[in-house]
């Protein structure tokens, strides 16, 4: 018996999964969109291109589908589909990493732009380089936690490791990061 | 960090947390939330270093998010799973093959069933009958434990037939008279 809609939206993603695995069209729909964006977000700060993020992000939900027949309420969806996104990525990461090393990186231009937008814009392209620019490790940490807003012990089971690891690899990124970001952000602010 | 145990909380807890978590309370461990919260307020110090944390946090946030095209979420729905509906031509099947079976279970039922005979049929006569257990006839078998002489104590009814062990009506006459019992009188 299909799930109308609006039924569907009150229902929690692991009861939404077996109802995928029947067939269920509403609780695919709503599936995707609590989660898809996320995902190509995910998929984006990992990778680095949009184009990608959107090829990986299906991917990962090919994968929920062919595991959607089979779930079991006992497994936490979002933990599951952080560490199938995880895999996914580090996996193209792997693949492509002669190419990626060999991309050209945007250069920060320093001059003070009169748009509020375009700061914004700018700023956000140096934030996506310094992600870039982070071990694979710390970059999925740091976006698992703080971007995709999961929790240190969701995160830590994503990624397979314990939480103390985590907190070494967000403590890491977070600096690095930092000391990236706040000279040029500085100077953007000087700019204005 | 065990995310359900109260922990006590230090200058030094608090600044691997803000490190690692940054500034925003509800990214921090669950078990410790509630602590680092109170130190923050209470200290000038943890002050400090939670604005730090919370200024690094703006910067990250200037990174947007994603939104899936529709062109991604048409081929990612194209591909969910499917209820299977059987096709056109085979639902006269799904009607007609178990109606089949049932006509053929029918007919295999009514055409197999045969009269049992017995293995074997034995009428055993009065003869073989009387021969059994050295008893002298069929009412024996009911009075021989009673040790009941029958002759004298069966009715005078007009029984004449002498397979059935019954005397004639003039001895069953002669025999009412002698015990008082009325001719033909059923007991």
């Amino acid at each position: 018996m299909l799930v109308k809609r609006s039924s569907a939206l009150q229902e929690s993603d692991e009861r939404l999964m077996i109802r995928a695995g029947r067939g269920d069209r509403a609780a695919c729909e709503v599936l995707v969109e609590r989660h898809l964006g996320r995902i190509v977000s995910f998929a984006r700060r990992s990778v680095g291109t949009s184009a990608d993020a959107e090829d990986l992000a299906q991917e990962v939900f090919l994968r929920v589908w062919a595991a959607a027949p089979r779930w079991t309420t006992k497994a936490r969806f979002t933990t599951w589909l952080y560490r199938v996104a995880t895999n996914v990525c580090l996996d193209h990461i792997a693949k492509k990493r002669e190419v990626a090393d060999g991309e050209a990186r945007e250069v920060a231009d320093p001059r003070p732009e009169p748009s509020a937008a375009l700061h914004e814009a700018r700023l956000a392209r140096h934030v996506r380089e310094a992600l870039a620019g982070l071990p694979e490790t710390q970059r999925t940490a740091i976006t698992l936690c703080h971007y995709q807003g999961l929790r240190n012990i969701e995160a830590a089971e994503a990624m397979g490791v314990s939480v103390e690891a985590l907190e070494s690899l967000l403590a890491r990124a977070r600096r690095t990061m930092g000391a990236r970001l706040r000279p040029l952000a500085a100077a953007l602010l000087a700019a204005e | 960090m065990d995310d359900r145990v109260e922990m006590p909380m230090t200058l030094e807890r608090l600044h691997v947390i803000l490190d690692a978590y940054g500034g925003a309370p509800e990214r921090w461990p669950a078990a410790e939330r509630a602590a680092a919260t109170r130190l923050v307020e209470q200290s000038a110090v943890a002050r400090g270093l939670w604005e730090e944390a919370r200024t690094l946090d703006g910067l990250l946030d200037a990174l947007p998010s994603e939104d899936p095209s529709a062109a991604l979420v048409e081929r990612v729905l194209a591909a969910a799973p499917r209820v299977r509906r059987p096709r056109r031509w085979t639902r006269p099947l799904a009607i007609a093959v178990p109606l089949a079976a049932a006509a053929a279970l029918a007919l295999w039922w009514t055409t197999s069933r045969e009269a049992v005979e017995p293995v074997a049929t034995v009428r055993l006569d009065e003869s073989t009958l009387l021969a059994l257990g050295g008893y002298s006839g069929p009412t024996d078998v009911l009075l021989g434990g009673f040790t009941v002489d029958f002759v004298d104590h069966v009715p005078a009814v007009g029984c004449s037939d002498a397979t059935l062990g019954c005397t004639d009506l003039d001895d069953a006459a002669e025999r009412s008279s002698r015990n008082g019992t009325a001719a033909g009188a059923v007991a």
